[in-house]
C-alpha cells in the first residue's frame, strides 16, 4: 500500500489507520466510502495522491461536512456545529 | 457472458433512474444505476459472510478533538462508485443489462468480477479491498 509513504501502521480494528513517517504522523479514517486525513501536512498530500492512483477518487480538500457536522477550520481554531442537521430533522 | 449455468442460481438486475433537482427546482442531472437484486440471493448458497466495519461515529469526533488540540488540518476524500472496487471471488452470476441484451444470446448471463450494488457481498467486498490496501497485507 501507500507506496510513496513506505512502512505502515495499524488499527485497523475501529477502521482507524495509522502511519508514522520519520516522527510524523498521519491518521485515516475509513467510513464506509469516505476518508478522512489528519496530521502531518505533507504525509496527507502523498497519501491523497497514492490513494487516487488505486481508487477513483474525489479529493475533498478540507472537511466542510460529515454525517451531519458542519466543520470549519481556521488558523488555531476549529469549530463545528450540527445546525444543519438540526434544521433537516425538525 | 456465459451460457445459462442449470446449477446455479441467477441474481436479478436492474436499472435505477433518478432526476437530481438543485433545490426541489430545475434538473440538475440525471443519473442510471445498474444494480443487482441482492434480494433473492440465499445465504450460505449465493453469499457466505456479510460483514463490513464502520468508524464509530465517536472515534470520528475523538479524532476532530486531536486534530483541534494538534491543530492539524482535517481532509476528507470520498471513493467514486465505491463497491464496484470491490472484487467478487466466488462464482456468480446475473441477468443481462436490459435494454443492452446480446442479440441471439439472450438467455445468456453475465459473471460478476465486481461488487455491484445490490449484492448481498457487496460492502464487505470494498471493505476487504481497502482494508487491505490500507495495511498493506
Amino acid at each position: 500500500m501507500l507506496g510513496t509513504l513506505g512502512s505502515i501502521a495499524i488499527s485497523p480494528v475501529a477502521n482507524l489507520y495509522h502511519i508514522l513517517v520519520e516522527g510524523k504522523l498521519l491518521i485515516i479514517v475509513l467510513y464506509a466510502d469516505d476518508l478522512i486525513l489528519t496530521g502531518d501536512e505533507q504525509l496527507i498530500k502523498s497519501c491523497k495522491e497514492d490513494l487516487a492512483r488505486e481508487f477513483e477518487m474525489k479529493d475533498m480538500g478540507l472537511m466542510h461536512y460529515f454525517l451531519g457536522l458542519e466543520v470549519w477550520q481556521g488558523d488555531e481554531k476549529l469549530f463545528v456545529s450540527q445546525g444543519k442537521y438540526a434544521n433537516e430533522i425538525i | 457472458m456465459v451460457p445459462r449455468p442449470i446449477d446455479k442460481s441467477v441474481v436479478g438486475s436492474r436499472w435505477i433512474f433518478k432526476v437530481k433537482h438543485v433545490a426541489r427546482k430545475s434538473i440538475e442531472k440525471y443519473k442510471a444505476i445498474f444494480v443487482a437484486k441482492g434480494y433473492s440471493q440465499v445465504e450460505w448458497i449465493d453469499y457466505e459472510e456479510t460483514f463490513a466495519l464502520v468508524a464509530r461515529y465517536s472515534s470520528i469526533r475523538s479524532i476532530l478533538a486531536l486534530a483541534a488540540q494538534m491543530g492539524w488540518k482535517i481532509h476528507q476524500m470520498d471513493v467514486k462508485i465505491t463497491f464496484l472496487n470491490g472484487v467478487i471471488e466466488e462464482e456468480l452470476y446475473i441477468e443481462q443489462l436490459e435494454g443492452f441484451e446480446t442479440f441471439d444470446r439472450e438467455s445468456h448471463v453475465c459473471r460478476v468480477k465486481r461488487a455491484l450494488y445490490g449484492l448481498k457481498q457487496a460492502p464487505r467486498a470494498w471493505y476487504t479491498r481497502i482494508n487491505s490496501y490500507l495495511t498493506g497485507c
